[in-house]
Formats: C-alpha cells, structure tokens, sequence
C-alpha cells in the first residue's frame, strides 16, 4: 500500500454507513479471546454519549478525534477539546499496533478509566473515555460489522422511504447549521409537503400512500447532490438540507424537484397518479442563532407555498 | 405552522447521555452477568441474559429462548455458566441438529461444550454472539436495542416492531387456539390541532397518548405507533368484550386529561376499533384490517367513541 494512501483518513459514517478504508491483511493487535479469523480491520464504537451507535473505521495511519468538523472521529460534546486525541494505526509484516495520545485536551482522555499520562498502546476491548462519550475499539469481522451496521441503518433511516429518519435529519441539520455558522458558509433547507396526502391516503388506501411517499423518496434521492441530506420528517413532510447553497441555489433545487414529481405521475395498477408537492426554502441569514429559526422560516414559505394553490415553490427572503 | 422555531426533538434522544455535572460512565471493563446479543435474527441487538438456574433454547415455548425454527428441537440445548464463572456450558438436551458453534456443527456427547466471551452460536435464521457484560456494555446494548424498536417520540414500540409482535402473537393464538384482540385508536382531528397549534402541541398529545397507553399495559400487552396518530394495542389472551371494555377506559381517560397550550386547555379526543381474532383471518394484518373498519365505524359515529368489528 501506498504510504500516502494509508493516511488517507476514512470517510464520515453519518449517512451512508460507515466506509472502511483498505486494510492490509496483516493487522494482529490482541483481541478479547481469540482473533476472529476472517478480522477485517479495527474501529471505534460509540458505547455512550451522543455518538451512541456510531461506528469509526480506523484506517491505518493517524486518526484525529475532537469537536472539531474536520476530524475523522467528530463528537459533538462540550467537553470534548477540539482536537482532542489523536491514534496511531502502524501496519507492518509483523503485526499492526495502535497507539493513543492525547493532544493537550482541557478535561483529558481515559482508558479504561485511567486518565492518560502518555502515549499508550491500546488493545481490543479498550475503551477510550472522552467527555460524555465512551469508544469501544473492535475488531471488525464480517459478523460485527454487518451487526453494527444493521443497527445504525436501523436507527437512522426511515424504512419505507430509505431517507434518513426524523431523528437523524434533525440531528444531521443541527450539526450542519453549526458548521454553517462557524465558518460562514451558506446553508439552505427547504421543507416540502406532499400535496392533498390526506386524500391520497382515504381514497387509495394506506398502501397506495406508502407506494407514493417511497417513489417520492426516490425522486429525491436522484435529485440530491453527495452533500445534501434528506430526511422524512413526518407523514408527507420532508426536509432537505444543502450546505454551500444560497437561496437561489435552494430554488433551484426545489423547483426541479418540484417538476420531477410533477411530471411523472406514480403508475398504480389502476393507471396513472398524479401527485405533486409544496416546497418553501429559506438560507442561513447571519441573524440566525438556533436551527429552528431557519426551519421555521422555510415552513413559512411552505405554508404560502400551500395556500398560493400548492404544487409551487415559495422562498422566504425577508430578513428574520 | 407545521414547526415552532424551537422544535423539541431537535436534539436526539439518547438515553445514555449524562446529564453535565455526572461523573463518567463506568469505564473501567469490570465483566460480570452472561448475556446472548442477537447478532442475526428479529429483533437484531436484543439482549438475553443468562439466568442462574441457566437458560434453555428450543422450539417449545417453555424454553427462555424460544427460536421458532424447523431444525430446532423442542428442547433443544441448555446454556449454563461453568463452576468459577469464567466459561460457559453448553449442555445438549437430545437433539442438536442445526446448532452450530463458531460455525462448527455441535455434535451430540454427553460432555457439554465450553463457550467464551465472543463466541458465535448459530441456530437456524439466528446468531448469538456470547458476552461477559459490565454495566456500560449493557446500556450500549439496551440503548441501541431501544432506538431500533421504540418511537423516540411517545415511547411506544415503533410500526416495524409493532407489526412483528401482532404476527407473532397471531401464531401463538392461532397454533394453541387462543383468543386474541386488537384495538386500534386514532386520535380525533388531529391534523387541525397541528395545523391550529403548531406540531409541538402536536407532538405533545401524542407524547400524552402514548403514555396513557402504556400506563394501562398488562404483561404480554404490547403497544405501538403504527404512524402519525394510530396507535395499536395487541391484546393476548382477550375477547372482544374484554377488549372493548378496556378501550373505553382508554377513550374515558383520554377524555379526563387536556395539555396545556399556551395557557388555555387542549382537550384530545380518540376514536377506537376494536377486532378479536376469527377462524378466518389469514394473518395479523387481516385482523389490523378488520379493527380499521371497525375505526372507521366509529369515526363515522360521531368521533370520541369505541366499536367492534362484526
């Protein structure tokens, strides 16, 4: 393996799961009992905190964790320092060791409950305490990782739409407007409604209403740029998130899915439905200081949008 | 206004989190109670603990792990920590046909197998991976269980888990001719409270509902949210009668309680159905069918009332 690419740190496990880096075969750091024969690589596991349930593949090289975004083991925690601790995976022929340090954290970092004096080799099982959170590192073999990532799938995604779930949009938006925020970038969300649902629902029946909320759910997925994020936020409502986008970008986006769902009417076995939806945007304005502010300007705008005669986009562009 | 700028959820829920000022969690590995982790099968994470008496596995209801699988016997095997509490044994009760360990077939002998933490056993659709838990492994495993099975907003099972609880009950009343009951409610004008008072107000009927349900529970009762405002409660062993005269406790309770929205009362109401099961109904979903138009009858009615499917 190239050197270079080894360090390459392992991408986010937010939406998709959690992606795990290319690991050379020879990784033998002690496991709790034997080392499962068919270990595929190391990761953090979230026991507690916020993070509960996340999952960080480590890659072999350096892995930062800490508060800040940039990090590959971001944890959203008051007390965790910004850049926080930092492991080291060192692969070589003769077995893999990693090592843990902390990089001068203002509240410190634990293993197994011993705070950290130095730089300390860690093995399977260990857990790592920062803040409120407590890592667990484990040796990821086929059963692990299908488990863990089975639950996280679980608890993240809404299972008739595929989209990330009420819990996990809210949370994904809160961190996103954070972002935002710090580093003054543009945010923009809009919140869409599926028109006359309610009818949909009473006259086809509840199964016809989960076949359009799923090809709903579709559309939005093949509109959706690799950074964007959709959520179901409740029966008919959804909300989409786009970083690095201004209000008119927003539009844009809302108009097309606008005329993606309007165009292409759901195919029932009885013929054609057509179905069409409601959409307000707003953008981050610097006078924003909590997400809510923005999602309920973003559902001012849907509320016109709705009573302007629906299937139309409407953009709250007033000062808050 | 669909959203209050302030919405309550805005922050997940996270049963593991401290509030500030507590110590840290446990993190020190102090092992001490045997626990199966369902590795594979419904539901996924869900923790087994080993009692001290030990813990059988079969396709008989008796045993504390009931796997409901053709190539389980009746008794199939029992699992018991050994002298010292460092391993654990695998006792054969007959067959073990179809077990397999660390994905090695378990042959039959009168000598029981020893097991260790991360071992992996294999039973039909089902793997259990055996754990030595202290208390942080045993929240992580509740917590994760909790957040793939229970609705983060009133506490209920969620619609997935719901569901696989009705047909399993189905089975078990169906195979020992047993009666079972469903009562599906449906709070009354529930898309004008939103509409009217915002979804916080919305949000906190159902938080209320969903509490008032699960305060009425029995043992074997289960409740869910099926979606927006239905909610189900699978009733075993209970009749039609008996089930109508618990959803009208449940519609006259609901009917004593009001929430407070911005200082003036909200007083919801709740429509129910109510359907026991029939020699007829293929499934549980053709029972939830006949309970929805038993619902339907009583929101015709006139709302804030309870009725019996035919």
């Amino acid at each position: 393996m190239n050197p270079k690419d080894a360090r390459k740190p392992a991408a986010s496990a937010s939406e998709t799961g959690p992606v795990y880096p290319e690991m050379p075969t020879v990784v033998r750091l002690r496991a709790e009992g034997d080392a499962p024969a068919d270990l595929t690589g190391w990761a953090l596991v979230a026991y507690a905190g916020a993070a509960l349930g996340r999952i960080f593949p480590l890659a072999p090289g350096e892995t930062l964790i800490g508060r800040a975004p940039n990090v590959t083991v971001a944890l959203m925690d008051s007390e965790v320092s910004r850049t926080h601790a930092r492991l080291n995976l060192e692969i070589d022929p003769g077995g893999s060791r990693l090592w843990l340090e902390d990089l001068g954290s203002t509240n410190g970092t634990r293993v197994n409950g011993e705070t950290l004096r130095a730089v300390v080799e860690l093995q399977a099982g260990d857990r790592i305490g920062i803040g409120g959170h407590v890592l667990k590192l484990v040796a990821m073999d086929a059963l692990e990782r299908a488990f863990h990532e089975t639950l996280l799938d679980l608890s993240t995604r809404d299972p008739l739409t595929g989209l990330a779930n009420r819990g996990n949009a809210l949370t994904e938006f809160q961190n996103r407007f954070g972002l935002s925020l710090r580093y003054d970038r543009p945010l923009s969300v809009v919140v869409c409604d599926l028109d006359n649902f309610k009818r949909i629902n009473d006259v086809h029946g509840h199964g016809v209403g989960d076949f359009v909320l799923q090809s709903f759910g579709d559309r939005v997925r093949a509109n959706l740029r690799e950074a964007d994020l959709a959520g179901r936020i409740g029966g008919e409502e959804f909300l989409m998130v786009l970083p690095e986008t201004d209000l008119g970008g927003g539009r844009q986006f809302a108009e097309r899915l606008r005329k993606a769902v309007a165009a292409t009417p759901v195919m029932l076995p009885t013929g054609p439905l057509e179905v069409t939806c409601s959409l307000g945007v707003a953008e981050r304005l610097g006078t924003d200081q909590e997400p809510g502010q923005l999602l309920a300007r973003a559902d001012t705008a849907l509320y016109l949008a709705k009573s302007g005669g629906r299937n139309r986009v409407c953009v709250h562009a007033l000062q808050g | 206004m669909p959203f209050d700028s302030n919405p309550s959820d805005l922050t997940p829920w996270d049963p593991a989190t401290r509030a500030a000022g507590e110590p840290p969690p446990e993190e020190v590995p102090a092992p001490r109670e045997w626990a199966l982790i369902r590795y594979v099968g419904h539901p996924i994470g869900e923790l087994i603990p080993l009692p001290a008496g030990g813990l059988t596995i079969g396709r008989s209801q008796e045993n504390l792990l009931w796997l409901d699988e053709p190539e389980v016997s009746r008794h199939h095997a029992r699992l018991e920590a050994a002298p010292g509490g460092e391993a654990v044994e695998l006792h054969d009760l007959g067959s073990t046909n179809g077990l397999f360990l660390n994905g090695r077939k378990v042959e039959a002998s009168r000598e029981p197998a020893i097991l260790r933490h991360g071992d992996v056993l294999r039973v039909g659709g089902h793997a259990f991976k055996l754990k030595r838990l202290d208390a942080v492994e045993r929240q992580y495993h509740e917590a994760v269980v909790a957040q793939t099975t229970v609705d983060p907003l009133t506490g209920v099972n969620n619609r997935a888990t719901l569901l696989h609880q009705l047909e399993k009950h189905y089975d078990l009343a169906r195979r020992h001719r047993r009666p079972l009951s469903l009562i599906l409610a449906d709070l009354d004008h529930f898309k004008r409270i939103n509409d009217i008072h915002g979804h916080a107000a919305g949000d906190q009927v159902l938080r209320m509902f969903g509490g008032l349900l699960l305060g009425r529970l029995r043992g074997s009762d289960q409740v869910g949210r099926l979606g927006g405002e239905e909610f189900v409660v699978v009733l075993p062993e209970t009749t039609a009668a008996m089930a109508l005269s618990l959803a009208e406790e449940l519609r006259r309770n609901l009917e004593r309680e009001s929430i407070d929205v911005q200082g003036r009362p909200l007083r919801p109401t709740c429509s129910l159905g109510v359907a026991e099961l029939m020699p007829g109904d293929p499934d549980g979903g053709a029972l939830l069918a006949r309970a929805d138009a038993a619902l339907y009858r009583a929101k015709a009615g006139g709302r804030n009332r309870c009725a019996t499917a035919p």
